[in-house]
């Protein structure tokens, strides 16, 4: 019962992770704070997954960004470029 | 005019085409990117101010074709699709009981601290391979920003989404990999 109604006032667990993304795209109200930072204080569970998810953030960020080895680009091979130079040429 | 565009063809076109690769790992959406930045470069010729450098203009082109690609691809994957990937909607609903609460079990979560597991070779591979299972829209979602380097804000103003639908999905897809790595994941 007890459990419920703080549930009701500090948000479910499924919404406070929810914002847990949501508050990385929009700025969440007053009232949004401080019901999340209340959930955040009474449960583990939430905070584990809110460390989780930035780590998960900071291994999105190197794989994207970890630069292709030089010898893994292709060329672009020369009818690509004869190609866009005839239309260059047609063009202007 | 049609002399100079040529010239810079010659001298950048393999700068740009890296550029477009890095950002695409696609041979033939980098050829077709580049073949529209120059189509590009030869309309907006007149706008282009002599004292600028015309590598920064045209990586500046390039960059708007590679943000346009990720938006058509973004329509063409249904970011805005309510009801795609049902299924496992339905999954990451059940990781929570009808009072919204955690159903998986979160005592002894083995990678919240950063310190080691950033630099984890084996994490590396358990991330990629969870990634690997998710939907092709959610996996786009949750890596767009970084392809496009965006902050998160401006992310679905570029891709034209509503933000509450990106940030469900990144949300839901978020889940699937928590429970996919506590799973596959012993140190």
């Amino acid at each position: 019962m007890i459990k419920k109604l703080i549930g009701h006032i500090f948000f479910s667990c499924k919404h406070a992770t929810e914002l847990v993304e949501k508050k990385q795209f929009v700025k969440l109200s007053l009232l949004e704070k401080v019901r999340f930072k209340g959930h955040m204080l009474i449960c583990s569970a939430c905070r584990s997954y809110e460390k989780q998810s930035a780590l998960m953030e900071k291994m999105f960020h190197r794989i994207n960004n970890s630069s292709i080895p030089e010898q893994e680009i292709p060329k672009m091979n020369d009818t690509a470029k004869t190609r866009i130079l005839e239309i260059l040429k047609e063009e202007s | 005019m049609q002399q100079e565009i040529i010239n810079w063809f010659n001298s950048y076109s393999d700068d740009l085409f890296r550029w477009a690769y890095h950002k695409t790992s696609s041979k033939e959406v980098s050829e077709d990117l580049l073949q529209e930045t120059f189509l590009s470069a030869v309309k907006g010729f007149d706008g282009f101010k002599k004292d600028s450098q015309p590598k920064t203009w045209l990586f500046a082109i390039l960059n708007n074709k590679i943000i346009d690609h990720y938006r058509k691809k973004s329509k063409a994957l249904g970011l805005e699709a309510q009801h795609a990937e049902q299924k496992l909607i339905n999954q990451t609903d059940s990781f929570f009981d009808s009072n919204q609460r955690w159903t998986l079990k979160t005592e002894n979560v083995l990678w919240e601290e950063e310190t080691h597991i950033l630099d984890d070779q084996e994490f590396g591979r358990v991330l990629n391979s969870c990634m690997g299972e998710l939907p092709k829209s959610w996996k786009f979602a949750i890596t767009a920003k970084y392809l496009l380097n965006k902050r998160a804000e401006h992310i679905c103003q570029e891709l034209e989404v509503t933000p509450s639908n990106y940030w469900q999905i990144v949300h839901r897809a978020k889940l699937m990999l928590k429970k996919c790595i506590d799973f596959n994941w012993k140190m």
